[in-house]
């Protein structure tokens, strides 16, 4: 009466804690659902210094949320007309924020402000040519400026700046600042025989639920689509993180419907046929759908939003949660019509010491893949742990309260059972240790041809047709923009300005010596104070001492009354700095705004994008040498932290291997313990040596799938070891959870992500391997004999 | 009056009329009042735009210098502030692969070869000065506006430019082919362009924003003081 009391305040507690759990997720679906595909999510933080990762994430956050479109045609005409159309339609589209196609004015806007700061700005060839007292190689290309057939030379402007060296700035700054052709107020580049328009598209907000994010793609496709309808002649290039985010939530949506309805219909179909009760069903069914809500539901709220490819590892978890119900169900119903059966409570008894230590081991398996930097991971760790041990408190809280028949096993499965039990007492297994070491050495070459890649891109699963779009588009662009970029940072606005200055200036011997193509920065724009001070100055200098200049003045007929009103007026501008504020205000800020950052927990940020990157390490070095500025470079990054990850994590796998066997040995003595271990020894060898064989790669996951092979395994070996009298249901319960977790990651092994398919691949051919395994060698067989 | 001498004075007259439109006719068989044409802006009416990227091929207009043949060329750019116009002289030469090429000898020595590619600056000293169409944008525009003149390629010029022609009126069968930039003026391209000629290419000018005047003359090179073509191409 007392234990059934006890059981019945257990049930009530779990369903309270359920119905938050259910609640709580409802309120979570309700708000939209935080999921994201971005593989930036995933980066590990790599910087010791927090503002440098804000600042980077804000930068990324600039770069995620823009699609860009190139509209091309044969006739430059038709493609422009293509191009009105698109933009028309997408400013129509509820998704967009802003749509930039054909400039007003901005441009002249642009060259007004920087027009009123003209005698502090300098190209890099002129101030080197004024600050060396070469003003006779100046005065020479002033000159031919004027007199060639190709000058541009406006009264206007050379009224006040004689010597054209505005116009020769704005010269140095087209060349180093745009990429594209002005054609008709529109930003064009051609292409093989075509003119491409370009079209720059603002999201806004690119934290978009899971939905939202396909809904605009197929959005921005469907109107491309329309465009493209109104003429054969008219092509549509355009790119954007956003499409990879949607191809990946996508993508990953399919996986954890094909993982998890797939497991789902597997864990079914076994429970049915093999108890052959609808108890059984329902509540294994509430077991894993409280696992798999409560696992959500704490994820949600440790880290906010949860990536799809966790979502695609934590699918496989059905067919590991479902383990705690088919023991009890397996122990309970074994004999449960001759021997009269347990109650729940009895049956829940005799596996509880069992299935609390395979949860306790698993738990801990799965927690040790989140130690590291490393978000998906800690995010596939913490949905497993939480998701596990969701599903072992409702088996041991709800499970017994059933009173009535839960079914019998059936004969099949029994013969099945029997069968399995009769192999270690099979002729072959007096050569039990031979057959071992033959297979060890069959799959020894496999091992060594593993080849070990650590490319954070083996995380990213985008279709093909949206990689050779994106190829297309850099080629019209005629640059590749690289991952890399510098970090500049300063605790005023100017000293974050000056420190950029100067890593543009060793950027650009840099390019001289062809280390990298281009490189941009808002400096090139906006020089600092300081800089614009010093050009004044130097200008001054010259137009006072050079006696160039009146012979100069001469040659091209600028005369007495017009050299003094020049130099009034180029005296009056002393002081004349562009600020940052007015800079900040105009449209050339709208212009270079990707450069700058700017206030991030108390330093200015600015960024130094580069294009055609051929020399990564003359550009670290440059980091080395200045202060206040990082070089990013996120790919390379995670990938050396997929390496040493890869690396530390094997060490400690094989320490956990070693430790598993000392507490083996010592709890069954040296031999016995041993051969304990060789069950997961030998599944590890053997999945490592058919992934050597496939020829897929090598990387971290396939090291996790290891620590869950031997946490399994070790659940399989010691079941074994320590039920020999009740071999039989001990041998249907591994054998149901083996087939479901081998059904879980044998669909995981299906995903379109190299590092999921790897991981499950490891998993499907390791869990065979031991369930075969582990029978053999933890019970008494032919070969002890 | 003898009716004789009504006659005589009669005659006198009709002769002197009919010489008069005869050597009207012929004055207007052979010279160009480059003033008036520049001077007359019915050019750019209506009714003489230009749409169709083969109009001018119709016309039997060869926009471009003879490929190959050495001319000379003198540019006079009148800038409203300055006290006299800057005045430059040398020659030219058009190669199909190899660009247009501008052997500027007065006041200075200097070279430019204009290609798709790229704007070649050869200086006094030897030293080149290579400003590529892929860099700079301004380049690109200039790059692409000459050799779409030079070599006569239309279609380029009808996506930015409206493009006039007129014959009417137009001594020795010549034409003037008129380019005004659509949509709003740019800063660094002309407010206008005309390109007049009759058998083969005579003048380029450009009007500027600020009415800045650049009148590019071609003629024949009878003289040439140095290997134009070894200077341009082989140098």
């Amino acid at each position: 009466m007392f234990d059934a009391n006890k059981h019945h305040v257990r049930a009530i507690l779990w369903g309270c804690l359920f119905a938050l759990v259910v609640a709580d997720f409802c309120r979570i679906v309700v708000q939209g659902w935080p999921v994201d595909g971005d593989i930036f999510s995933l980066l590990p933080e790599e910087s010791q210094d927090a503002s440098v990762n804000t600042a980077v994430k804000y930068y990324q956050q600039s770069i995620s949320n823009k699609i860009l479109f190139f509209v091309g045609a044969d006739e430059p005409a038709s493609a422009k007309q293509a191009a009105e159309l698109l933009v028309e339609k997408l400013n129509g589209s509820e998704y967009v924020s802003s749509v930039n196609g054909a400039m007003d004015n901005a441009s002249e806007t642009a060259n007004s402000l920087l027009y009123k700061h003209r005698y502090q700005l300098l190209s890099s060839a002129a101030k080197e040519m004024l600050s060396q007292g070469r003003a006779t190689e100046l005065k020479q290309q002033s000159l031919q400026m004027l007199f060639s057939p190709l000058g541009v030379t406006d009264s206007l402007l050379l009224q006040y700046d004689p010597q054209l060296l505005f116009v020769d700035f704005l010269k140095e700054l087209t060349e180093s600042v745009s990429i594209f052709s002005i054609t008709d107020h529109w930003l064009t580049r051609s292409h093989e025989g075509k003119t491409y328009f370009f079209i720059d598209v603002d999201l806004g907000d690119v934290a978009l639920p899971m939905d939202h994010q396909i809904a605009l793609v197929s959005d921005v496709r469907l109107i491309q689509q329309t465009v493209l309808g109104t003429s054969r002649d008219v092509s549509i290039v355009s790119v954007g993180t956003v499409y990879h985010a949607a191809a990946g939530v996508s993508q990953g949506k399919k996986e954890v419907s094909t993982v998890g309805v797939g497991s789902a219909f597997g864990v079914l179909l076994l429970l049915t046929l093999t108890f052959r009760s609808v108890v059984p069903l329902v509540l294994s069914c509430v077991a894993i759908g409280s696992g798999v809500l409560a696992a959500l539901v704490v994820c949600f709220h440790v880290f906010g939003r949860i990536h799809v490819l966790s979502l695609v590892f934590g699918a496989s978890l059905i067919g590991v949660t479902i383990d705690y119900a088919f023991h009890f169900y397996a122990e309970k119903n074994y004999d449960g019509a001759t021997s009269g059966g347990y109650n729940g409570a009895s049956a829940l008894r005799r596996v509880l010491p069992g299935i609390t230590l395979g949860m306790l081991t698993s738990v801990v398996a799965y927690l040790s893949m989140g130690v590291g930097p490393f978000a998906l991971m800690q995010q596939v760790a913490l949905f497993s742990a939480v998701g596990l041990f969701a599903s072992f408190l409702c088996v041991v809280c709800l499970f017994p309260l059933w009173q009535g028949a839960t079914g019998i096993v059936a004969t099949r499965a029994k013969r099945f059972s029997s069968v399995m039990l009769a192999l270690p007492h099979t002729a072959v297994m007096r050569h039990k240790y031979r057959v071992l070491m033959l297979v060890v050495v069959a799959m020894s070459p496999g091992v060594f041809l593993l080849t070990p890649l650590d490319d954070v891109r083996l995380l990213q699963s985008s279709p093909e047709s949206l990689k050779s779009e994106e190829k297309r588009f850099f080629d019209i662009m005629g640059v590749r923009s690289a991952f890399q970029f510098y970090l500049v940072s300063g605790d005023t606005v100017q000293a974050a300005l000056q420190t950029e200055e100067a890593l543009l200036s060793k950027l650009e011997q840099l390019k001289n010596a062809g280390a990298v193509k281009r490189f941009n920065g808002i400096t090139q724009v906006l020089p600092s104070i300081k800089t614009q001070a010093e050009n004044y100055n130097l200008r001054r200098q010259s137009l006072v001492s050079d006696d160039q200049w009146a012979d100069y003045y001469q040659t091209i007929g600028f005369d007495d009354d017009q050299q003094a009103a020049f130099m009034d007026a180029f005296l009056a501008q002393n002081n004349n700095q562009m600020t940052f504020d007015a800079f900040s205000a105009s449209a050339l800020f709208e212009r270079t705004k990707a450069q700058w950052i700017g206030l991030v927990e108390g330093r200015y940020y600015s960024v130094v994008t580069l294009s055609n990157v051929h020399d990564v390490n003359a550009l670290l070095d440059v980091e080395r040498e200045l202060t206040d500025v990082v070089w990013i470079d996120q790919v390379a990054d995670f990938s050396s932290v997929l390496k040493e990850y890869r690396e530390s994590t094997t060490l400690w796998v094989l320490l956990a291997y070693c430790l598993i066997a000392i507490f083996l040995m010592v709890r069954y003595g040296i031999k016995t313990g041993a051969i304990y271990m060789l069950p997961p020894m030998v599944a590890a060898w053997v999945a490592l040596g058919a992934v050597g064989y496939v020829g897929s790669v090598f990387n971290l996951f396939n090291v996790f799938a290891l620590i869950l092979i031997l946490g399994i395994g070790i659940d399989y070996v010691l079941f074994f070891a320590e039920n020999e009298g009740a071999a039989a249901p001990t041998m249907l319960s591994i054998t149901l959870s083996a087939i479901t977790t081998i059904l879980s990651f044998g669909l995981l092994a299906l995903s379109q992500t190299n590092a999921i398919s790897g991981f499950g691949f490891t998993m499907l051919v390791g869990i065979s391997c031991v369930y075969f395994l582990s029978p053999m060698y933890a019970m008494k067989s032919q070969g002890d004999q | 009056m003898s009716s004789r001498k009504v006659i005589k004075i009669a005659g006198r007259y009709l002769l002197a009329l009919t010489m008069y439109f005869v050597s009207g006719l012929v004055l207007a068989q052979t010279a160009w009042d480059l003033d008036a044409v520049l001077a007359d802006s019915t050019i750019f009416d209506e009714a003489n735009q230009v749409t169709k990227r083969d109009a001018l091929e119709i016309e039997g207009i060869r926009l471009s210098p003879v490929e190959g043949e050495v001319l000379a060329f003198t540019q006079r750019r009148k800038i409203a502030i300055l006290s006299k116009p800057l005045q430059s002289s040398g020659y030219f030469l058009l190669d199909e692969d190899k660009g247009a090429c501008w052997a500027i000898a007065r006041p200075f020595p200097a070279l430019m070869i204009i290609t798709k590619e790229a704007i070649i600056q050869r200086n006094r000293d030897g030293s080149e000065q290579v400003m590529s169409t892929d860099k700079n944008p301004v380049v690109r525009e200039l790059a692409s506006l000459f050799s779409s003149v030079f070599t006569g390629d239309v279609s380029d010029i009808l996506l930015s430019f409206d493009v006039y022609l007129l014959r009417d009126g137009m001594p020795k069968a010549g034409w003037v082919v008129g380019m005004k930039p659509k949509g709003k003026n740019q800063y660094g391209k002309p407010k206008e362009i005309r390109l007049i000629g009759d058998s083969t290419l005579r003048w380029v000018t450009f009007v500027n924003q600020s009415g800045d005047q650049t009148v590019i003359e071609f003629s024949a090179a009878n003289d040439q003081p140095f290997d134009v073509s070894a200077r341009c191409f082989k140098g």
